[in-house]
């Protein structure tokens, strides 16, 4: 398996501050990855510079064979890089449908088909179908999760970022975004996932990397750090 | 009957405010700056108007003048603004750098056009009166509400009905995630500008005829326009028209009841009083001022 996606020694911050030091990863085509910590270790940031929102000071950052590291955002979301915020960050007083138009009419119009799009991500979240064109800020918080998954995959992409899908969100909705991250591993797609979550990063993942204070402190299968009791209580404030 | 021909004469000044405020309030939605170069736009459709309209007919000229604005203000985004915002984010070096623009525009609009005055003339077929029941009316005047009618209608669907509308308003939401899906945002911005110049060229050629037109036309227009901006909240195309005509009404009635200066003067109070209840504007929402 290639990699798809990769960092190498790649630092960023904002303004006078630091926040990642050099961390180096990798997401191969098809794998899921979870990128783990606790808050304030730099996953957002981590996400942040690959999506080109908060560039890299240093480092490279790969993606497809490109270097990504000082492209503009929508650039990089061009190449296939489908980007769910933390946060959600819909855009509020469009409808579910003008938020899923707009990364489709900018990245997959002419090549892909709307409403084969449109019927990929009902299938994964039947409700969002009812809401079509209901206001997405007018949606309830696990519905706007949906949303902003949804808008991450309507481009037709081949890897998707998600920061925090799991966030504040009522367990069964937790339930249903897991079920649907699944299914979507299983169709091929490719996932870098930051979660505070660990439960849901354990249930989708296959590999993970654990972040403290801006580096990587651990890597590895998903299981084994799964079983790794010390590492959990360390860096994720799991009590086992 | 005076009182009814107050009114439209309030809406015909309205129907220009609007056109003109219409550029400002989306550019400032979207890149959160001001174009106080706006009102050279203007000016240059008014002299356009009076250039042209004898040798090309008044709907070519409109479309004339809306083209050349559109190109100039393209031409003034790409190489003046959007350099200044993408280094440094600062609203104040916008407004200098655009009033340097304007100054010096009004200049060469006196050595082309000379200090004085001119109007324009009424276009053929749109002289004359209309009489409906008791009101008799300039028929040009009636012209110029119905065109703005059908422009700004036409604008409010292409905003909420066609995907580069909902991607305009993605960038007036949050430009920073709407880039994240693979917004051009730049090159939206740019365009968006020159539809505004554009369109500005467009209300100077409707306005030679109703207004007087000279070199510094573009700054006299400019403090009502930032009233009708304000008043209808920053960024809200639907506001600019409700203040537009507000202001256009306010204007008219303290021309003709009080003096030329009291219009300005209750535009202002009109305002002011709208600020101290909605802080905002009329339509304005929180979160467009990031």
């Amino acid at each position: 398996m290639s990699a798809m996606l990769s960092l190498d020694r790649v630092s960023a911050g904002y303004g006078d501050t630091t926040v990642l030091f050099e961390v180096t990863l990798e997401v191969r085509r098809g794998e899921a990855v979870a990128l783990l910590g606790r808050n304030g270790m730099g996953k957002t940031t981590t996400l942040r510079a690959i999506t080109g929102l908060n560039p890299a000071r240093s480092g490279t950052i790969t993606f497809k064979g490109e270097d990504i590291t000082r492209r503009p955002p929508h650039e990089i979301a061009r190449l296939g890089l489908g980007y769910s915020p933390e946060g959600r960050q819909l855009f509020g007083p469009l409808t579910v449908l003008q938020n899923l138009r707009i990364p489709f009419a900018n990245k997959a119009r002419g090549r892909l088909d709307w409403s084969a799009q449109l019927d990929r991500v009902f299938a994964l979240f039947p409700v969002l179908a009812e809401r079509r064109h209901q206001q997405a800020g007018s949606l309830s918080g696990g519905e706007q999760q949906m949303v902003a998954i949804a808008r991450a995959l309507v481009g037709g992409d081949e890897l998707i970022v998600l920061d925090e899908p799991t966030e504040g969100i009522a367990p069964r909705v937790v339930e249903t975004i897991v079920e649907a991250l699944g299914t979507l591993k299983g169709q091929g797609l490719t996932i870098l996932l930051v979660e505070q979550n660990v439960r849901t990063a354990f249930a989708v993942a296959d590999r993970g990397y654990v972040l403290e204070k801006g580096r990587i402190v651990a890597a590895g299968d998903i299981g084994d750090l799964e079983a790794d009791s010390a590492l959990l209580g360390r860096y994720l404030g799991v009590d086992v | 009957m005076a009182i009814v021909l107050q009114v439209l004469n309030g809406l015909t000044i309205g129907a220009i405010y609007i056109l003109l405020a219409a550029g400002l309030t989306i550019v400032f939605g979207l890149q959160g700056i001001v174009n106080v170069a706006h009102g050279v736009f203007y000016m240059l459709g008014a002299y356009l108007g009076i250039g042209l309209t004898p040798t090309l007919g008044f709907p070519l000229t409109l479309v004339v003048a809306f083209a050349v604005n559109a190109a100039l203000g393209l031409l003034l985004e790409v190489a003046a603004i959007r350099p200044l915002v993408r280094w440094k984010r600062d609203g104040m070096q916008v407004l200098v750098v655009t009033l340097g623009v304007a100054i010096v525009a009004s200049e060469v609009a006196k050595l082309i056009w000379g200090p004085v005055p001119r109007t324009s003339d009424i276009p053929d077929g749109l002289t004359g009166l209309i009489t409906i029941g008791p009101i008799v009316y300039p028929t040009y005047w009636l012209f110029v509400m119905a065109f703005t009618a059908a422009l700004m209608g036409g604008l409010a669907l292409a905003f909420h009905r066609t995907t580069l509308g909902i991607i305009v308003q993605s960038i007036a939401l949050d430009s920073e995630v709407s880039q994240a899906m693979g917004t051009n945002a730049p090159r939206v911005n740019s365009l968006v500008f020159a539809l505004g110049t554009g369109v500005a060229g467009v209300a100077g050629v409707l306005a030679g005829p109703i207004l007087s037109v000279y070199p510094t036309m573009c700054f006299d227009l400019l403090m009502i326009l930032f009233v009708v901006v304000i008043l209808g909240g920053l960024g809200s195309l639907a506001g600019v028209v409700v203040a537009g005509i507000l202001v256009g009404q306010v204007t008219a009635f303290g021309v003709a009841y009080l003096s030329g200066t009291a219009g300005t003067i209750l535009a202002f109070a009109a305002m002011i009083a709208v600020l101290v209840f909605r802080p905002l504007g009329l339509f304005g929402r929180a979160g467009i001022l990031k």
